[in-house]
């Protein structure tokens, strides 16, 4: 993700905030405080509108169902009203709807926060914290082949269709192709993988401690004020609501 | 052979972040993003698969969408329960791993159904919204839908992802892997 970078230790911080928020807010409205409030820490943290887009870019395809499922068809909830004369209309589901929706909202902001967080800076200040370096290692490596998966699936699927693969119409010739598909894409990036990690032993990784660049993580005034923003995110409800 | 090992969890860890998230975006009915876990349970020792297992959901969250993070214990508690079943010899036969799917999807429907319900509400991305949707209307109540809807899709998920491990398996070299996959498939 371009633009300015946050420290992991504020994205880390934000998380923390975040999940105690989650915990402690049980009503609409201090919810809705929250989040107002979590939202504009989001953006003062990336200085764009992009954690505010992807965030409730995450939060529709939930808010919406949660609406239709305990605003109207959760039986469990009074009708309070019908709409056209037939659709029922439940007023506390839709109070519950809003707050777990709410609740999706800020979730779906601190994780969108770690997609502002420097991957370079994660990784050495994971390691300086005493997080196992073998974990740090594999989570580089799958971020690299992550990227080729969908490139063999695409040629695999290619091929298969070249040797006569009934891959449509209709669902079942899809869900019968799916294995011919997915079994030599899995096959294939397993032997790769096992084939690259040989050949990087054979360089050298792994023969001793895997070494990283150990610099000292640099906590900047901005991050400071940053971390105290986070806690003010978490106490503002109850100044707002006593 | 350590460094062998963190290339295959990472590419069975890419594999379950490229499966799922071609599941979330074709709304497929279906996860897909146990099928790395399981063949890792088989491949890795134990600490390597559970590791995978763990940073599947976390870094799906990021990358992929922030849903995925909530369910890091059903990963883990996924990949505890096929390391054991690989040590008992489930992946040997098709029917003894479509009975590892079974009990993989047990334990993963007791560990998320909590999750689904506490922060969801009972809506998730797969196809299980509607069958929750529908056993809500009838009266039934959040834990009890969430419950059915959840064995429902899981039942369907965790046995075909078992299956296609299997396939994978035994497509696979056996100097693949780690000890712990000879006494899983010595014999096939």
């Amino acid at each position: 993700m371009n633009g300015p970078r946050i420290s992991p230790v504020v994205a880390c911080d934000w998380t923390l905030v975040c999940c105690a928020g989650v915990i402690l807010f049980g009503s609409l409205p201090e919810l809705a405080a929250f989040a107002l409030c979590y939202l504009c820490l989001a953006v003062s943290g990336s200085r764009s509108l992009a954690a505010l887009r992807l965030a409730v870019g995450f939060t529709l395809p939930f808010a919406l169902p949660l609406l239709a499922v305990h605003g109207i068809l959760n039986a469990n909830f009074a009708v309070s009203a019908r709409l056209f004369g037939g659709v029922p209309i439940r007023s506390a589901g839709m109070d519950y709807a809003l707050v777990i929706s709410l609740r999706i909202l800020v979730l779906s902001c601190a994780a969108v926060i770690w997609r502002f967080v420097d991957p370079d800076r994660l990784m050495r200040e994971s390691v300086h914290l005493g997080f196992p370096r073998s974990v740090v290692v594999m989570l580089a490596v799958a971020l690299a082949t992550m990227r080729m998966v969908p490139n063999r699936i695409r040629a695999v699927y290619l091929a298969q269709q070249a040797r006569g693969l009934p891959s449509g119409p209709g669902l079942g010739a899809r869900v019968r192709a799916f294995p011919s598909v997915v079994v030599p894409v899995v096959v294939s990036t397993l032997l790769e993988g096992a084939s690259r990690g040989e050949m990087m032993a054979t360089r050298g990784l792994g023969s001793c401690a895997f070494k990283m660049a150990l610099l000292a993580p640099v906590v900047a005034v901005g991050d400071v004020a940053q971390v105290l923003l986070g806690f003010l995110a978490l106490i503002a409800p109850f100044l707002v609501w006593p | 052979m350590k460094t062998r090992w963190i290339f295959i969890s990472a590419s069975c860890l890419a594999l379950n972040l490229t499966l799922g998230k071609i599941a979330a975006m074709l709304s497929l009915p279906v996860y897909l993003d146990t099928i790395g876990t399981i063949v890792g349970a088989v491949l890795l020792p134990p600490f390597y698969a559970v590791s995978m297992a763990v940073m599947t959901s976390l870094l799906a969250g990021i990358v992929i969408n922030p849903y995925f993070v909530a369910f890091s214990g059903s990963q883990l508690a996924i990949a505890l329960a096929a390391v054991g079943l690989c040590r008992l010899g489930f992946f040997k036969a098709w029917w003894s791993a479509l009975l590892a799917g079974v009990l993989i999807a047990l334990v993963s429907v007791a560990v998320s159904t909590p999750v689904s319900v506490l922060l969801f509400g009972g809506v998730s991305l797969s196809g299980t919204t509607a069958i929750n949707a529908f056993l809500l209307a009838t009266g039934q109540s959040l834990w009890k839908s969430a419950f059915g809807g959840a064995v429902v899709v899981e039942t369907i998920d965790k046995p075909a992802s078992a299956l296609l491990a299997l396939l994978v398996l035994r497509r696979l070299p056996p100097r693949l892997g780690a000890p712990q996959r000879n006494t899983a498939e010595g014999e096939s």
